[in-house]
């Protein structure tokens, strides 16, 4: 009945094209919205993740960056300088403004960083200097090229002038960008030379982070200690509570599309077939076997229109970036489940109705041409 | 229930059936009383006008439909009074159909088509296969195994048809008028080869046709009327075709 269920839906071309690429579409818009949002998630922890801190230290209870402040007294450095396995700190300020350029306005996380900062700047170089200096700015390269700056220009940060000093990669996502100035600047700016924002703790070699993290909250009053990992996926859980409504209604426009699509094209199937399988009935085929005609030939088209609408959203991965965009999509195993889960849901539903009508099929209609 | 006294060596037995639909004022009586015997490889033609009641003895026949009085028995079985849910098992393993209009599946090759019928009475694929392939080869389609429906001619198709109704080795093999689609010569010629296949395999089979042209393919011709057989002739010769 698989052969039967497989040569139907290769039959009729049209129905085939339209049945598979509808799905296809549907099923692409919930994969390429996942993979846009696990692009994100991984945009917007990039910094944390290449900060090079094994421990990030924050205000007590403050857990995240985005949409989040948090502000230490000056001494607390020195005090976490003195917890046992901390190998080295590194102070920032932070903060999300915008960088603007002329008309462009771009908005960025602000990080300010201390004279000659072992680790917590840019990663990534592609020309200019690795550390702003005085009144400088390090931007990244694909949001200054497309506002047109270049090394040497002036960006308004604050109300302040700052000239580009060096351009970095892999700091810029879909909502910001990630610019680097020097710590006086930035207490210049602000006024606030007795606070930071962050401490960024290396432990020593063989030290857990864990423990160390845990050590720090023991030993230093009125701060929260995480380690990188942990600080990485609470800001990617910001994210996500932030998407979660806007994901779902997208999820739901395309299952409903593609159950649609799916539920019209398998009723039509089945209806053009019906004396098919009344034929099938009366010789002696079970319900049962019937059903799984049906069940089979859904499957196959959404199986069809999910690996179409895969490989659409995989070369979508490929394409994007070429074109210089900062939009990044990764498709991940969490999102392949979902949509191959949902493809099956669509299959089954799909199913139901062309199965009822062939359950009240009377095989008696062969004779005769009824 | 009507109970048949069993005839030993009769395919199918029918006593006393009735079939009537609706009720009280509306009720009609589509057959009355109606007994018949077939033997093994006996040919057995029904006749009869429009609404005379063919096509509800046929789908009784068939095990599509219960009498509603009297009973259907087929090689010792009384069909008529097992169980809906038993019912396919028996069509597909005792039955071999053969309609007006060849009902052929339109997406499988005529190989497909007799072998899927073979797979839904239990064979493996391979199995199934292969034995349509040596009765279609047989009825002289070997060169058209592979071919859809729609590349076959109408008595190409009946052949398919009638490959079909055999390929589960069945006791009775019932025709709905096989040969409404098909012209004159092709349509005798698939009657002829459909007698030859009764006589050589020992297959029982019972037609309902309106054509008057092959009635001398039958071994009896039973004119059904207002439900009820009105007139049996029985071919005295047994003819060689």
């Amino acid at each position: 009945m698989i052969r039967l269920a497989f040569r139907n839906l290769f039959q009729n071309k049209i129905r085939l094209v339209i049945s598979v690429g509808g799905v296809a579409l549907a099923l692409l818009l919930i994969l390429s919205l996942d993979a846009i949002f696990t692009g994100v998630e991984r945009q917007v922890t990039a910094y944390i993740e290449h900060s090079g801190a094994d421990v990030w230290v924050s205000q007590a209870d403050v857990r995240n960056m985005h949409m989040a402040s948090s502000s230490l007294p000056d001494s607390i450095t020195r005090k976490v300088k003195y917890v046992p396995g901390v190998a080295s700190v590194i102070p920032i300020h932070y903060l999300t403004n915008n960088v603007v350029a002329g008309d462009e306005r771009n908005l960025a996380y602000i990080i300010g960083l201390p004279e000659n900062a072992e680790f917590g700047g840019p990663w990534v170089i592609s020309s200019g200097q690795n550390l702003p200096g005085d009144k400088g700015v390090i931007l990244n390269r694909n949001i200054a090229e497309k506002s047109g700056i270049a090394l040497g220009d002036e960006v308004e940060i604050l109300g302040d002038e700052f000239k580009v000093t060096g351009f970095s990669e892999g700091t810029a996502s879909l909502v910001n960008s990630v610019a680097f100035i020097s710590m006086d600047d930035f207490e210049e700016m602000r006024g606030s030379y007795d606070t930071v924002s962050f401490l960024l703790v290396k432990v020593s070699d063989g030290e857990s982070p864990e423990v160390v993290a845990a050590r720090i909250e023991t030993q230093v009053r009125d701060v929260t200690a995480q380690t990188r990992t942990d600080f990485a996926t609470q800001e990617r859980q910001v994210i996500k509570d932030m998407s979660t409504d806007l994901i779902t209604i997208m999820n739901l426009i395309g299952f409903l599309i593609g159950l649609a699509v799916m539920a019209l094209t398998v009723y039509t199937s089945t209806l053009s077939r019906r004396r098919e399988y009344g034929m099938l009935k009366a010789l002696g085929a079970r319900n049962t076997d019937l059903y799984l005609t049906v069940l089979a030939q859904a499957i196959l088209s959404v199986v069809l229109g999910f690996l179409f609408g895969l490989v659409i959203t995989l070369l979508l991965t490929v394409v994007i970036p070429v074109f210089g965009s900062n939009l990044l999509l990764e498709v991940s195993s969490t999102s392949l489940l979902k949509v191959g889960s949902v493809s099956l849901v669509i299959a089954a539903l799909s199913a139901m109705l062309p199965i009822r009508q062939i359950a009240g099929l009377d095989p008696v209609m062969v004779f005769r041409g009824r | 229930m009507t109970i048949i006294p069993q005839v030993q060596g009769e395919t199918l037995q029918i006593a006393h059936i009735t079939k009537r639909y609706g009720s009280g004022a509306t009720e009609v009586t589509a057959v009355h009383d109606v007994s018949l015997t077939v033997s093994p490889g006996e040919v057995v033609l029904i006749m009869g006008p429009s609404g005379s009641g063919k096509t509800t003895l046929l789908s009784m026949l068939g095990a599509l439909l219960k009498p509603t009085e009297g009973a259907i028995q087929l090689n010792g079985t009384t069909i008529s009074a097992l169980a809906e849910n038993r019912l396919p098992d028996i069509r597909l393993k005792q039955f071999g159909f053969i309609f007006q209009d060849f009902n052929l599946l339109s997406a499988l090759t005529a190989l497909g088509n007799v072998a899927i019928v073979a797979e839904l009475a239990g064979s493996k694929p391979g199995v199934a296969r292969r034995k349509a392939a040596s009765i279609l080869t047989e009825l002289g389609l070997g060169e058209r195994l592979n071919f859809l429906p729609e590349k076959l001619s109408g008595g190409e198709k009946q052949r398919v048809a009638i490959a079909r109704a055999l390929v589960n080795d069945p006791a009775l093999i019932l025709a709905d008028e096989p040969t409404a689609n098909l012209d004159s010569k092709i349509g005798h010629e698939i009657m002829r080869l459909l007698r030859n296949i009764a006589k050589k395999q020992g297959r029982s089979v019972v037609i309902v046709s309106h054509d008057q042209r092959i009635k001398d393919i039958a071994d009896r011709v039973l004119w059904l009327e207002d439900g009820e057989f009105k007139e049996t002739v029985t071919m005295a010769v047994e003819r060689e075709f």
